[in-house]
This record gives C-alpha cells, sequence and structure tokens, in this order.
C-alpha cells in the first residue's frame, strides 16, 4: 500500500489537472501558441490515445477543402509531397490563409452560416457577399463584423449590406429572434416563442424574448416613394409581453442578452425619446437604440455565449464538426466535447482581439487538425489507465456535482435578488409609463389652453393696436376741427373717427376680458402640466434610483451565473472523461474477450490437430491388424483342411487295416484249421504281416494327425489374439473419430465465439472510432459542401485549370507585370486576385445543380448529411460531370490519355482527384481495367476518373 | 420556472429519453440523417415493412373546390344553386348530382362537412391544409407528403417516396420538406414525365457502366477499409439505389398499362394522373399527389364545377373502385382536398368566391371508417353547426389514420420536432 502512494498522488495530480486543467494551464501556459494549448488539453484528455498524424496527402487535401474549399490540382499535391522542408505544412497554411480563393471560401462560409442559403431581400445578394468579401479580405475582426452587422439599420452606405442579416428576413422580429439567437449565441429557442422549451432545462420563454426586446421595436421603412431603398427603422416604445401556451401565465421582459441579467436603460422624460421624432415619411431616430445595444454587449467580449458561439463555429468549420453539436444547440444536456477546451478558445479568442484569420491558422497548424483519419490500435495502456482512474473519476464527478449544485443555489439566489430588484423597478418603470401619459395628455391640455389665450391676447393686441392709432386719430382730428369749426366734413370725420374710437373701445374691453377670462384655465393647466412634469419627473428619479439599486444586484447576478457555468463546465468535462474513460474499458474487455476466444480456439485446434494425429495413426494400425486376422484366418483355414484330410485319411486307413486285420484273423484260423497248408500259411502272414505294416502306417498317421491338430489349435488362438486386436483398434478408431467429430464442433463453436467477440471489438471499436472523432482524437469525416463537391470536381477534373490558363493569358495581356519589377507582391497579389475572380465568373454558375441537390433548403440548417437517389442519379447520368470527363486540352482525362504507363496513368488520376499516391492494388486495378479494353482507352480512362469522383473517398472530406 | 407542464406528457417523457439517450450514447451526433442501413442489412425486415406499407393518395383541387357542388350539396337553399342532390351508396349521405360516378363508391369513404380554417387566401390555404399548420415568418413546416414519406417509406428502397404528378415543370426535387431534410421531399413528374437522370447517358455503354460501377465499388470497399461511417454506407448505397431505380424506370411510365384501363380512366391529363397514380401506389410509391385544376370560380361558379367535375368524376371513382378491387383501400389512405371551399353567397357573376369559413373535404381507405360524415353546417351553408374543425385536426386525422402516432416527435439531428401540432388532436370518430 505505501508503495501506491506516490502513485495515487501522482494520480491525483493528474486528476486535478484534468479537472481544473484549463484554468491551470492558461496560466501556465499562456505564453505558448494557442495551437500548443489545444494539443496539450486533447492529449491530456485522450490519455495519450490519439490517433497519429495525417500523412502529407490526407493533411493537404484537407486544408485545402477547409481554407480555399476544393481540393488541390495535382501538380501542387506532388510538389507538397516531395518537398522536404519541414514546415512545409505551416507555409501551405500560410499561402492559403492569404489566397483570394480562400477570401472567397471563407466569405461564402460566413454567408451560409449567417443566411442558411435565404434568398435575399431589400439588399442585392452581390452586395451582401461583396460585404463579406471585402470583410474577409480585411480580416475584419468578428466582434466588428458582428456589431456590423447586429447594429445595422442599413443608412450608413459604407456598410449598408450589413443590414442583409435583419432584411434577408424582412425585419420580422421572431424570426430575427430565432436566428440571432442560434447564429450568433449558439441557442436554437424557437420553442420558447410559445412555451418553455420542453427537452432542454435552460432554454426558457424569457430568454427567447429578452433577445426578442431588443429587436421587437424595429420595422421596415422606405422614406422615398421613387427610391425604395429598404431601412431597418427602430421606435422608442413598444414592451415585451408574453404567454406560455401551456401553462397560460404571463411574462414580461426587458431586453436580455441569453445567460444574462436585464440591460440597464436610460430614463427619458416624456416627449425626449427621440433624437428625431416619428412622423409621415420621416424615419425616426430614437435616443436609446436597443438594437444598437444588442450590437454593442453582444459583441464586448465579455458575453461568454457569443464568444463560445464563435469559436465552437469556426472549431466545427476546421475540425469537421463543432465542439458542441450541433452548433446551435448549446446546453448542459449537449455539452461541448472538451468543455474546457471550448472556454480556453473562447478567451483566446478574445484575447486575440477575434482576429478570425489568426484563429484559423492557430487551429490549421495544431496536430490535432494534422490527425490521421484512422485511430491509434494498441489501447492497452490507456486502457489501463482509464480503469484504474474510473473510480476515482466517479468520485470527483460526484464531487462537481455536488459543487454545481451549490452553485446553482447561489446564482439562483442572487438571481432573485435581481428579479426582486427589477420587480421594484418594473413598478415605478409603469408608474413612469403611466406619468408620462398624464404629461403628455396635459401637456396637450395645456396647450390647447395657452394656444386659446395666446389667440385672445393676439386678438386683443391687434383690437389695442387699432384703438391707440383711432385713439391718435381722433385726438388729432379733434384737434383740427377745433382749429378749423366751419369745415364741416372736417367736424364730421372727426366725430366719425371719434364714434369708431368708442366703438373700438368697447370692442378692446371686451376682447380683454375674453383674455383675462382664458387667463386662469391657461394657468391652471399649465400648472397641471408643471405638476405632472415635477411627478413624473420625482417618478423618473425614483425609477433612476430604482435602477440604480437594480444594477448594483447585476454583477453578483453575473458572477455566481459565471461560476455556475464554470461549474457546469467543469461537471461536463469530469462526465466526458467518464464516459471516454468507460468505453476504453468497454472496448479494451471485448479485445481481451476476443483474444481469450482466440486463444481458446488456438488450443482447440491443436487439440484437434492432435487427435487427428492418432487417428490416423491408429487407423493405420487397424489395417494392420485386419490384414493379420485375414492372414491368420487364411493359414487358420489352410490347416483346418490339411487337418481334416489327414483326418480322412486316418479313418481310410483305419477301415483298411480294420478289413485287413478280419482278412487276417480269417486267414490266420484258415491256417490254423489247416496247419500244413503251407501256402495258406505264407498268404495268411503275409496278411498278417500286411495288417502289421498297415498298424503301423495308421499309426504315423495317427501321429501326424495329432501334430497338425496341435499346429490348428495354435494357429486358432493366434486367429483369436488378431481378431481380438483387430476389435480393439476399431473400437480406438470410433473413439478417436468421436474425438475429432467433438473436436470439430467445439472448433466451430470457439470460431463463432471468436468471431462474435471480433465483431463485439470490431463495433466497440468503431463507435469508439466515432467517438474519437467526435472527441477529435481522430479526424472526423465529414461530407463536403455543396459548393465543396462542385468545386473539387472542377478541380480534379481539371476545369479550374483550363479556366485560369485562359485568366492568366487574359490578366497579363491587359495588365503584364513589370519587367523592371516582376516580383511586387502587391501587383502579383492583384493579379493572383484577377485570376481568381475570372475563374469564379467562369465556373460559378455550375455550383447552382450542386446547392439545389445537395444542400438544404433555404432558411434550414445546412449542416445535416443527406443522400438521396437523385444525387447519385445526377453524377451518373447528368451531363454536368460527363462533360467536365470528356478530354479537353490539358483537362485530366486529355492528360491520361497521353499517359502511355498504366502505374503513372495510377499515380496522375490518384494524385489529381484523391490527392494521394495509388496503392500497388490500386495500380494493378487501373493497369487491368486498361488491358481488359486495349481498344477504348478514351472511355476506360473516363470510366475510372467518374468512378473515384463518386467514390465515398471523394464525396468526404476527412 | 422549470417546465413541469412538459413532463407530465408521455410524448415528451419518450422525446427527452431518446434525446437524453442520444446525447449519453456517446454519438455525439454525428450529423448524419441517413437511412436504409439497418433495412439494406435485415432484407426480411425491409419485406415485412413491404407487406405493412402504408401509403398515401393525395387529389388536390387546386383553387378550390365548392363544397355545394360536391360533398354538402343544399338544394333548394337560396345558397343552394341550381343542381340536385343524389344518393349515394351509402344510405342517407347524398352528394351533388355532378358526381354520379363517386357516388357510387362513397362507401368506400367518408366526409368532413365542417372545416373552418378561417383562411381565405390560396397559398396560405393550400400551406395550412398540406402542412397542418398555419404558415410563420419564423419556421417552415413540411408537407403531408414529406411526413408520409419520413414516416412510412422504408428507406431501403429505391423509388422515390413522395411524389407529386404535377401539370408542368421539369421533374426534379422540391422544395417542400422543411427540417425533415430534402430527403423527403417531393419528386415531381411534370405532366407524368419520370423523374429526372434516370437513362444511362448514351456515350456510356453497358460494358461501361457496368465496369464503371464496379471500379466505383472497389474503391469504395478499399476506403472503407479505412474508416466506414453510417454517411459512407448511405452515400455508397444510393448509387446502387439509383442503378435500381433505373431498372425499374417503368413504374413511372403510364403507357405500360392496358389500353382498356387507359379507355376507363380517359385520354385527359387527369384520368392519366389516376392511372398513373394507381400505377404509382401499386408499386408501393409512399405518397403520391395528383392535382386536378382549377377550381378557382369567381364566374359562372356552375358552369365551371359542371365541366370540371363532369372531368373528375369518372377517373376518380375508377380509381377508388380499382383501389377496392385491388385490396388497396386496406393500406392506402385517400384523401380529397383544397385550399378551401367556395362562399355559399353567389355573387352577381354567378360565381362563389373564397370561403374557409364552412367547407368539406372527403376521405377514405386505410384506418378511416367507411361512410361516415363528421359535422354538419347549418340549412345555407353559412356556418359550421357541428363538430368544428380544421387543418390541424384533419392533419392529425390523416397520419394516425395510416398508423403514425402523430402526438410524437421526429428526432431532427437532436431537435424534437413534433410529427404534427401539438396543439390539436385527431377526429377520433372518423378513424377506423
Amino acid at each position: 500500500m505505501a508503495r501506491r502512494r506516490p502513485i495515487c498522488c501522482l494520480r491525483a495530480c493528474l486528476l486535478l489537472l484534468l479537472v481544473f486543467g484549463s484554468r491551470f494551464d492558461r496560466a501556465a501556459d499562456a505564453s505558448e501558441p494557442l495551437h500548443v494549448r489545444i494539443d496539450q488539453q486533447l492529449k491530456q484528455a485522450s490519455w495519450g490515445s490519439m490517433a497519429g498524424p495525417a500523412a502529407d496527402g490526407e493533411f493537404l487535401r484537407r486544408v485545402y477543402l477547409d481554407l480555399v474549399g476544393m481540393v488541390p490540382p495535382a501538380d501542387e499535391a506532388r510538389a507538397f509531397l516531395e518537398d522536404k522542408s519541414p514546415d512545409k505544412r505551416a507555409a501551405t497554411v500560410d499561402r492559403l490563409l492569404n489566397s483570394p480563393e480562400h477570401t472567397r471560401h471563407l466569405a461564402r462560409v460566413l454567408d451560409i452560416m449567417m443566411m442558411e442559403r435565404r434568398s435575399a431581400k431589400h439588399v442585392k445578394r452581390a452586395e451582401w457577399e461583396a460585404y463579406l468579401r471585402e470583410s474577409v479580405a480585411n480580416n475584419k475582426p468578428w466582434d466588428q463584423l458582428a456589431r456590423e452587422i447586429l447594429g445595422a439599420d442599413g443608412t450608413d452606405e459604407k456598410i449598408r449590406a450589413a443590414s442583409a442579416f435583419y432584411l434577408f428576413r424582412d425585419g420580422e422580429p421572431n424570426l430575427l429572434t430565432r436566428d440571432t439567437g442560434r447564429v450568433f449565441f449558439g441557442m436554437d429557442m424557437q420553442c420558447c416563442q410559445c412555451h418553455d422549451h420542453p427537452l432542454i432545462d435552460d432554454y426558457y420563454q424569457a430568454d427567447y424574448y429578452g433577445l426578442y426586446a431588443f429587436l421587437s421595436r424595429g420595422f421596415l421603412f422606405t422614406e422615398d416613394s421613387k427610391d425604395k431603398t429598404v431601412f431597418f427603422a427602430e421606435k422608442a416604445e413598444g414592451d415585451v409581453k408574453f404567454t406560455s401556451v401551456f401553462t397560460k401565465e404571463n411574462g414580461r421582459t426587458r431586453p436580455r442578452l441569453p445567460g444574462d441579467v436585464t440591460i440597464d436603460e436610460p430614463v427619458f422624460a416624456a416627449g425626449e425619446e427621440y433624437v428625431v421624432k416619428p412622423a409621415s415619411k420621416v424615419r425616426p431616430i430614437p435616443k436609446h437604440s436597443r438594437r444598437a445595444m444588442l450590437a454593442e454587449l453582444a459583441t464586448d467580449g465579455t458575453n461568454q455565449r457569443f464568444n463560445r458561439n464563435i469559436v465552437n463555429r469556426l472549431w466545427g468549420h476546421m475540425m469537421g464538426q463543432g465542439l458542441v453539436d450541433p452548433v446551435d444547440l448549446h446546453h448542459p444536456l449537449n455539452p461541448a466535447a472538451h468543455p474546457a477546451l471550448l472556454d480556453l478558445l473562447a478567451e483566446a479568442f478574445v484575447e486575440m482581439k477575434f482576429d478570425i484569420r489568426a484563429f484559423l491558422r492557430e487551429l490549421a497548424l495544431s496536430q490535432t487538425y494534422q490527425l490521421s483519419l484512422n485511430g491509434p490500435t494498441d489501447l492497452q495502456a490507456q486502457a489501463t489507465q482509464a480503469a484504474q482512474q474510473l473510480a476515482e473519476l466517479t468520485e470527483q464527478r460526484d464531487a462537481a456535482k455536488a459543487r454545481l449544485e451549490a452553485a446553482r443555489r447561489e446564482a439562483a439566489e442572487t438571481r432573485q435578488r435581481f428579479d426582486a430588484a427589477q420587480a421594484a423597478s418594473v413598478a415605478v418603470a409603469d408608474e413612469h409609463t403611466n406619468a408620462k401619459a398624464v404629461v403628455s395628455n396635459s401637456q396637450k391640455k395645456a396647450d390647447e389652453a395657452a394656444q386659446k389665450l395666446t389667440e385672445a391676447q393676439a386678438a386683443l393686441a391687434a383690437k389695442q393696436d387699432i384703438a391707440n392709432a383711432l385713439d391718435v386719430a381722433t385726438k388729432h382730428a379733434n384737434l383740427a376741427a377745433a382749429k378749423l369749426p366751419d369745415e364741416k366734413e372736417l367736424v364730421a370725420a372727426a366725430q366719425t373717427i371719434a364714434t369708431r374710437f368708442e366703438r373700438l373701445n368697447a370692442e378692446v374691453s371686451a376682447a380683454q376680458k375674453q383674455a383675462d377670462a382664458l387667463k386662469p384655465p391657461a394657468a391652471a393647466t399649465a400648472k397641471t402640466l408643471a405638476d405632472a412634469r415635477q411627478a413624473a419627473a420625482a417618478v423618473a428619479a425614483r425609477l433612476q434610483a430604482e435602477n440604480k439599486k437594480l444594477d448594483a444586484t447585476r454583477q453578483p447576478v453575473r458572477t455566481a451565473q459565471k461560476k455556475f457555468e464554470a461549474e457546469q463546465s467543469s461537471l461536463a468535462q469530469l462526465e466526458s472523461q467518464l464516459a471516454f474513460a468507460t468505453e476504453l474499458v468497454e472496448l479494451r474487455q471485448h479485445q481481451s474477450a476476443a483474444q481469450a476466444a482466440g486463444r481458446m480456439l488456438e488450443t482447440a485446434t491443436a487439440d484437434l490437430a492432435n487427435t487427428r494425429e492418432m487417428l490416423a495413426k491408429i487407423t493405420m494400425t487397424r489395417a494392420q491388424r485386419q490384414a493379420a486376422v485375414t492372414d491368420a484366418q487364411a493359414q487358420h483355414q489352410a490347416a483346418e483342411s490339411a487337418l481334416q484330410q489327414l483326418a480322412a485319411q486316418v479313418a481310410g486307413r483305419d477301415e483298411g487295416l480294420k478289413l485287413v486285420a478280419a482278412a487276417a484273423e480269417s486267414a490266420r484260423q484258415a491256417a490254423g484249421k489247416l496247419p500244413k497248408d503251407a501256402e495258406l500259411k505264407a498268404a495268411a502272414d503275409a496278411v498278417q504281416a500286411r495288417r502289421a505294416a498297415l498298424g503301423n502306417e495308421l499309426a504315423e498317421l495317427q501321429k501326424q494327425h495329432e501334430a497338425k491338430r496341435q499346429a490348428t489349435a495354435v494357429l486358432v488362438e493366434r486367429l483369436r489374439v488378431a481378431t481380438k486386436e483387430y476389435e480393439e483398434a476399431l473400437q480406438q478408431v470410433a473413439q478417436l473419430e468421436q474425438r475429432v467429430a467433438s473436436g470439430e464442433a467445439k472448433l466451430v463453436e470457439h470460431q463463432t465465439q471468436l468471431e462474435s467477440e471480433q465483431r463485439a471489438a470490431r463495433e466497440q471499436r468503431e463507435q469508439l472510432l466515432g467517438g474519437w472523432s467526435d472527441r477529435f482524437f481522430a479526424s472526423p469525416i465529414v461530407p463536403l459542401s455543396p459548393e465543396q463537391l462542385a468545386w473539387s470536381l472542377m478541380q480534379a477534373s481539371g476545369q479550374v485549370d483550363r479556366q485560369r490558363v485562359a485568366a492568366a493569358a487574359e490578366v497579363d495581356k491587359k495588365l503584364p507585370l513589370d519587367p523592371q519589377q516582376p516580383d511586387d507582391p502587391a501587383r502579383l497579389r492583384a493579379r493572383e486576385q484577377a485570376i481568381e475572380a475570372a475563374v469564379y465568373e467562369k465556373l460559378n454558375s455550375n455550383v447552382k445543380k450542386f446547392v439545389d441537390l445537395f444542400g438544404h433548403a433555404g432558411g434550414q440548417p445546412q449542416t445535416d448529411f443527406f443522400a438521396t437517389v437523385d444525387q447519385a442519379l445526377f453524377l451518373a447520368n447528368a451531363g454536368t460531370l460527363q462533360s467536365w470527363l470528356n478530354p479537353a486540352a490539358g483537362n485530366l482525362t486529355d492528360r491520361l490519355g497521353k499517359i502511355e504507363d498504366p502505374a503513372a496513368l495510377a499515380e496522375e488520376l490518384y494524385m489529381s482527384v484523391l490527392t494521394r499516391r495509388p496503392s500497388s492494388a490500386e495500380i494493378t486495378d487501373v493497369r487491368d481495367y486498361l488491358a481488359e479494353r486495349p481498344q477504348e482507352k478514351p472511355a476506360a480512362v473516363m470510366e475510372m476518373a467518374w468512378g473515384l469522383m463518386s467514390s465515398a473517398e471523394f464525396r468526404f472530406r476527412y | 420556472m422549470r417546465c413541469s407542464y412538459a413532463c407530465g406528457s408521455a410524448d415528451h417523457l419518450l422525446a427527452r429519453r431518446q434525446f437524453m439517450g442520444a446525447m449519453a450514447g456517446g454519438t455525439l451526433a454525428s450529423g448524419a440523417v441517413v437511412g436504409g442501413l439497418g433495412a439494406l442489412a435485415a432484407p426480411q425486415a425491409s419485406e415485412k415493412l413491404a407487406r405493412d406499407q402504408k401509403r398515401v393518395l393525395v387529389v388536390n383541387m387546386a383553387g378550390g373546390l365548392s363544397q355545394l357542388e360536391s360533398w354538402d350539396p343544399k338544394p333548394g337553399a337560396a345558397t343552394g344553386g341550381p343542381f340536385r342532390a343524389i344518393e349515394t351508396s351509402v344510405p342517407g349521405m347524398h352528394i351533388c348530382e355532378l358526381l354520379p360516378q363517386t357516388a357510387r363508391q362513397m362507401h368506400h369513404l367518408a366526409l368532413v362537412r365542417s372545416i373552418n380554417t378561417k383562411e381565405n387566401d390560396h397559398g396560405k390555404g393550400q400551406y395550412l391544409m398540406q402542412t397542418g399548420r398555419r404558415r410563420t415568418p419564423a419556421g417552415d413546416f413540411p408537407r403531408i407528403g414529406a411526413v408520409a414519406a419520413k414516416a412510412l417509406n422504408d428507406p431501403s428502397r429505391s423509388l422515390p417516396g413522395h411524389i407529386v404528378i404535377s401539370a408542368g415543370g421539369s421533374g426534379g426535387r422540391s422544395n417542400d420538406a422543411a427540417y425533415l431534410g430534402p430527403q423527403f421531399a417531393s419528386i415531381s413528374m411534370g405532366n407524368g414525365k419520370p423523374p429526372q437522370n434516370t437513362d444511362r447517358p448514351s456515350a456510356v455503354t453497358e460494358v461501361s457502366e457496368r465496369q464503371r460501377h464496379a471500379f466505383r465499388r472497389r474503391a469504395n470497399e478499399r476506403f472503407a477499409m479505412r474508416r466506414r461511417t453510417a454517411m459512407t454506407d448511405a452515400y455508397t448505397a444510393n448509387y446502387e439505389q439509383a442503378l435500381e431505380l433505373m431498372k425499374q424506370r417503368d413504374v413511372f411510365d403510364v403507357a405500360k398499362e392496358p389500353q382498356a384501363d387507359q379507355d376507363r380512366y380517359g385520354k385527359h391529363d387527369f384520368g392519366r394522373h389516376c392511372l398513373l397514380a394507381r400505377r404509382l401506389l401499386e408499386n408501393d410509391i409512399t405518397f403520391v399527389q395528383v392535382t386536378h385544376s382549377n377550381y378557382d370560380t369567381h364566374n359562372e361558379n356552375f358552369n365551371f364545377h359542371l365541366e370540371q367535375l363532369g372531368e373528375f368524376d369518372t377517373p376518380f371513382a375508377t380509381l377508388i373502385a380499382d383501389l377496392a378491387d385491388r385490396g388497396m383501400l386496406e393500406s392506402t389512405l385517400v384523401v380529397v382536398l383544397s385550399e378551401f371551399g367556395r362562399t355559399p353567397n353567389i355573387n352577381q357573376n354567378y360565381g362563389r368566391d373564397h370561403w374557409g369559413t364552412a367547407w368539406s373535404i372527403c376521405l377514405g381507405g386505410t384506418g378511416i371508417q367507411s361512410g361516415a360524415i363528421i359535422g354538419k353546417t347549418n340549412a345555407n351553408g353559412t356556418k359550421v353547426e357541428d363538430r368544428e374543425v380544421d387543418h390541424g385536426h384533419l392533419f392529425h386525422t390523416y397520419l394516425q389514420a395510416v398508423g403514425v402516432d402523430s402526438t410524437g416527435h421526429f428526432d431532427i439531428d437532436g431537435r424534437a420536432m413534433p410529427i404534427a401540432d401539438p396543439a390539436y388532436q385527431a377526429i377520433d370518430e372518423l378513424l377506423a
């Protein structure tokens, strides 16, 4: 135990590093370039079980597709493969990043990201594309680009096209809310338009409407009935209220960025809200633009969701898929593959001032970007390490869960305080709105009263004026009349004037009275207005005070929220580690099981072979023994028949002897009766002698027979033994045969088991490989976009080159290089741009058909892969690809047609289409293909080119 | 603020579990929407699918069919117009005398007479009847054919699952699948022409064709040794499906039908299209739409309907009779819809105008109660009097009729999309 301790400590340290890896790493390695830090993180996370580096061809194809949107031409591929310099990859990345093709491609990527192939409205598509191209060419930082787009109203001539994001969507606030959420914050909150998200705990209806509140005051505006230019104008009024269709609960919200608290907004006195007040044919300009606030707040570098969204999308662009995938579903149930890495990228991107080109460069230089498609093979060490750490990881995970809960509670508490302060503010804001309504009402009445008074006073003044004149006239006339009393006419006139003056005097006093009567109401309404103003100002002051209080509660919410999200990341990181460790261990188990099954199969195979050998041996023995039995049987039979013959002889002799003996006896008796008969006696003696001889012969025969009988008995014994041995052999053969049969059955069983274990291991491995590329431990395999596919086909078939040659000739004729300064970089750059533009102009019309067939509908997410039969039918049967494959000066099939050596032809074909050299099997394939139809080389070449261009290897980026 | 409402419902729970399962399963969303692999690997499963295959036929009466001259006649009413109502093969069910042949087939069909879609605009009316939802600026919805293709079609089949026979056009893929993805969008057969690019180019000989595909397959096999995913499998399988489709090109050729049938259906476009629809359905195409145009009779409503329905009646009735004879109605849903009905009020030009307030559709076949009449309008046909329904209810009903749980979700790349508007339910009493 004591000996294990240091290891445990080490492991614990490593674990800590894993858990808090990101934070410590950043502190420790901040001086390291970002690509090094990325690799460090992933190496840790994978326990070193990453795929090996991609081959040069694989890397080149990948980097061309990602940075310029098409496969490389064959000659460049060949040059790259032959280049021995150690920094050729970095040099290529830099060269491509500075090419006009990159500008075009990245602008298109940004266009598809923001517009999703939506059709143009109110702004010309060409202007929007030019705006993006110019932004990319000048390497406009993302925060600025986003600020221009989110803040755009279309009035700034220089960046009018930036308003396309709003105007292509007709300024429809719900659509804008949804897509702003998706494109700029990585959150698809569409469900939340009508209710809290049913499946995602963190997407609330209030989030949706918080974002909506920034945009809902916008409206399409046309100033002039002749010039129909459309602007995205904004009002100063409009509060956001909403109702859940499920709960029927009502809500209201001020503008609020996702994951943040509502913003602080200035309080304006009644009638003071606008710089330019709304009127007929006048575009209003509010003093406080919510849209401008959105543009400002989202891009100031502090909004984590905004920052994470863009680095995730750029990562996804380069690495094949986002760390969070789908890229518009950032939420805790769908964490990043490496949460700490996502945080690192977001912080680093802000530190590098949202420099897109520099960021893409860092990604491209990372080893992570340059991994092979194939996963690692030997996982013993990693699996062992993973297995050892499972328990500790689990413990850490549970601890992280507890921490997360605490952070959640704290975040909720701070938010409650904020909500309470906000409720107070909202109540006062409502009062303020009412007070402003009272002001505006009183204003109207006061204005009316003042107007009336003014009019009466003006009328009075006018009359007074005339009266004054008449007064003077009367005096003068009277004076004149007094001096010339005889002038009757004069006297009469003076009289008339005097009368007129008197009448007017009466009118003046009437007007005076009227004016006097209007004064009190005017004063009263003025007072009411003043009071209302005062009241409103008081409410405004209170509101400002409330808002100040509210503002003080903002920071704690943000701090707590940040902590909460950091804990979420940390937990997700651990969960991801745990899942990976579990997968590794399972894979290892499957591999071990497969190995064990393999071993068992080996033993069984050996056993069986052994048994088979024994069987063969005993089968031979059995045959020998069978032969022995047959032999013994034959001998026995022969001996038996000889014995029988002997017995027959003995019997015959015995018979004869008996007859002779009887004759001898008769002869002896006859001789005895005739003793003198010598002849008779001689005859009797002869018979007697013959009898004796015969007796001897018989005895001999009997002896022989006895001997033969004994020999036969030996043979019988031999036969019995041989038969027994044979029977034994038979039995053994049967036993061994049974053993072979059962051995074979066992073998089949083991084989099946091995196969199933191997299959399981393979499936596990394939799954793990999927998980590997999902975690960026191996290069993911992703489909080419419709544009990448179209341009790659044009590149591979030689269309791009043909157009480049033509365009270069044209450009050099129009703008020849200065012979004094052939290397003038500005001039060369301009030349490259002109050539790129010309090639694009010539070939771009071919792309539409690919977009129609391989792309998603406008306004839909564009990332999902789908394969339809009409795509295959198009590539197989339509004229487009067929015509590119027809031999034409300098194109692929033309070049191939001129190559005699099949191996060289195969090399050119594979290099052009798949950016790699063919394997020997592939060279053989090409050679055989050509050999089979020697008379039809042009057709064969076209067919093989088509075969590779329609292969999966061409269709995907890996 | 937790969304407690959702967690009570089985569908939400189910979708949520699948969703979380997908997340937890380590397949961090490959982004693939691919089909056919499982089915290709398991031919038995695909045979079973073929046996249980449900199909949908939509007959779109473009322009706005008058309910009063078709499914909901009001003879004698001030608004009723000049035509009589006739008896049908369903006792007590009467339809307009302009549909005598159809009347004999009504025991295979049902009527919904209480539709109020509150929509009098052609485009919006078509949209809501085809998608089951009102058009919103913030999001597009898939049409019924795309939904049927996604929910019902066996993806290993080479023939397209969603075909719209249109009056003209080039015969390409349309943009009507919204978030379900283009693989479920309709392939249009412009005036019955077969889909595009189904002919081998003349420059490619049979030998070339065989060999280039063999070369392609070998290239794919070699690449598969390095890496194989559902996406690469789907892509390579597609070429095989394309070859299969080219072999089956005759399926799209109505001229291959017996002359007697061509005569029965009639020589005009609609007749040919109905016969083509039968041919396609017989070949297990999941969704077929035929259009009959044009019913937008602001002038001379009665003469136009006399003429139009005169053309419609025979081929439609023949098609229903044929489908019934062949046992295909047991697995095929037939819907005759329109974007709206026509006003009960007869205008000064003897026309009827747009009317989404109280109108009818006819439907039948699998899952539908034959001979049913759902809802009714008042005596003058100016108002729905009983069992008011709209596009949302109908959409659920079509799907339930073909065995799709319309209250469920599609999982679209990690997003759970309700199959039909969750605020509605099917018309239960119409379902068999």
